[in-house]
């Protein structure tokens, strides 16, 4: 690989251009693979896509700027610190309108950590929702008879049905 | 945007076990897959990472109340045990011995003082009977462990050498297994000296099991207290040696003993592969200071001091407080009970949260009992009056002859 390259173009599936840096593209091995395709083809012009929206890619870059130097070299204990405090500033984001895609994103891009984040904070935040709540962040119907209500009430006394 | 249901699973695997129970009404998929093993052992395994969110605490002597607290950062009832569950247990005069993932070892003492232990997870309602150990209990401390290669849990006790009566220096180690379903003999160890004990918190880490331990020793007309290691695989029994300062204090001063306190916990965050990760004895001196010191080495008994601190250091407006209970949780959070104002507090050792010392409730008066006399308080082997026992809302099984248990509280 060129040591020259220090970072690589990409399109959004939007058709959007970004510029990602190749420390922070290592954190996902597809756009790891992706890079290395990049730096050793001789036809260099071609632009790959990434099948993320343009709102999400912005995200998702950003996350892997953030923690490229860390995951690279190994940081102190301060700087992880720092780092979780900027992961909750991060997630600070509506559920339906990003936080799935980046959860999406991540799981396509093999970004455990980010995953893992996501993840956890979409189950932060469903802990204070009722339950027809999160049948309309998941997009889901009550598909139970009312026989089914009624012996799942009887199992699971804590469980509701709205 | 909708979620496939692998990650949609994937996200469920991350809530305590009660919201799952609420949100399986949300439709059929949600309800299979939140039954199935697979599932119930990854949201177990995802609450051991994260740590216990809730806390009991548990008169241990006369009453037997019990009562749950939140740790900060958990918001409230979402979390915790059911109120209706612990009020259960006091109706039954059933107290909690000890503690692992969701799951509480149990104790009934029926008429006659025949004792009956089982192992139960509130969440997911389900128990199973424990064959009764050969020992003394409730005198008696469990290590409750989950075993990571069979994935099931075990207890462990030390039992005094019944063939060589209460003054032997030999201790047998007990073993259950929900699997094997009796209490196996684990070999034996040997703290080398008569008229040994062990006492206080048994804490499992890296296939070795650490307690306190003392003997008398007439020389010095004071008790010897180091900590002992055992390990299941190898048979070993090793003394480690308690700081330096730490062992003045206990035994060189006129009556220290009356006042100071000592036990072990497990430190560092449980399962994140750092460095860390490691035992800590924690000394209450004087009933004034807290001072930790985390194990470097195990061979050589070499510790590093965390950290030493006061009450007013932590930020404590009451003066002096007698300290029922304390005990790291999570390996980063020291949480102890004051006994002039019945406050429980927790005091964030690592400084990552904002504010470091939160108070998160308060004992009722009735709850236990007022005679406890002061001086009775901080001696080592003493009933501890009050207990803290760690919870996690977990889907944890409780082995594979687990039963479905219900319970009614009259209204």
């Amino acid at each position: 690989m060129s040591s020259s390259v220090e970072a690589i173009t990409v399109l959004s599936s939007d058709g959007d251009e970004f510029k990602i840096t190749v420390s922070a593209a290592k954190l996902s091995k597809p756009l790891n693979w992706m890079l290395e395709d990049v730096c050793f083809s001789d036809d260099c012009d071609e632009v790959p896509t990434i099948e993320v929206n343009s709102k999400t890619l912005v995200k998702v870059i950003e996350y892997c700027e953030k923690h490229a130097p860390r995951a690279n070299s190994g940081a102190s204990d301060s700087d992880a610190e720092e780092l979780k405090k900027w992961d909750i500033e991060f997630m600070k984001m509506d559920v339906k309108d990003i936080l799935f895609h980046i959860l999406m994103a991540a799981n396509y891009l093999h970004m455990e950590g980010l995953y893992d984040l996501a993840c956890q904070t979409a189950a932060d935040l469903m802990k204070g929702m009722t339950v027809s709540q999160i049948r309309k962040i998941f997009h889901i119907k009550n598909d139970f008879s009312s026989e089914e209500q009624e012996q799942l009430r009887r199992q699971h006394p804590g469980c509701s049905f709205d | 945007m909708e979620l496939p249901e692998d990650v949609i699973s994937e996200i469920f695997s991350r809530l305590p076990a009660k919201s799952i129970f609420k949100f399986k009404s949300c439709c059929k998929s949600i309800s299979n897959f939140t039954n199935n093993a697979c599932f119930a052992l990854k949201q177990a395994q995802n609450m051991m990472l994260k740590g216990n969110s809730s806390l009991v605490i548990q008169g241990r002597t006369f009453l037997r109340r019990k009562t749950a607290y939140e740790l900060p950062g958990n918001e409230t009832s979402s979390s915790g045990i059911p109120t209706k569950f612990l009020q259960f247990l006091d109706k039954r005069k059933i107290s909690i011995v000890a503690s692992s993932n969701g799951l509480l070892l149990c104790l009934i003492t029926r008429p006659k003082l025949v004792l009956v232990l089982f192992i139960c997870n509130p969440a997911t309602q389900s128990c199973s009977t424990i064959a009764t150990p050969a020992c003394l209990f409730p005198t008696v401390e469990f290590a409750f462990v989950w075993n990571h290669s069979t994935e099931e849990f075990q207890l462990i006790y030390f039992d005094q050498n019944p063939r060589q009566g209460a003054s032997s220096r030999e201790f047998v180690c007990k073993v259950y297994m929900p699997k094997e379903g009796e209490w196996k003999e684990r070999g034996s160890l040997s703290l080398n000296e008569d008229r040994s004990k062990i006492y206080g918190s048994h804490v499992f880490y890296n296939g070795n099991i650490y307690f306190a331990s003392c003997f008398d020793n007439s020389s010095y007309t004071r008790r010897y207290h180091f900590m002992s290691s055992y390990n299941f695989e190898t048979g070993v029994t090793r003394r480690v040696h308690y700081p330096e300062q730490v062992v003045e204090i206990g035994y060189n001063r006129p009556n220290a003993d009356w006042h100071y306190w000592i036990d072990i916990f497990n430190w560092g965050k449980a399962g994140t592969s750092n460095d860390d990760e490691s035992i800590c004895v924690v000394s209450l001196v004087h009933l004034s200071a807290f001072t930790i010191w985390v194990l470097t080495d195990l061979e050589s008994s070499s510790w590093s001091k965390f950290l030493s601190i006061s009450f007013q250091e932590m930020g404590l407006e009451e003066d002096a407080p007698v300290v029922y209970d304390f005990k790291i949780m999570n390996g980063d959070s020291l949480v102890f009970i004051s006994w002039s104002t019945k406050n429980v507090y927790v005091y964030d050792l690592l400084g990552a949260k904002g504010k470091r010392l939160e108070k998160i409730g308060q004992l009722e008066a009735d709850q236990y009992v007022s005679i406890i006399r002061l001086e009775k308080i901080g001696q080592l082997e003493a009933d501890q009056y009050v207990s803290i026992i760690p919870y996690s809302s977990t889907l944890r099984s409780c082995g594979a002859g687990a039963k479905r248990f219900r319970y009614e509280i009259e209204k």
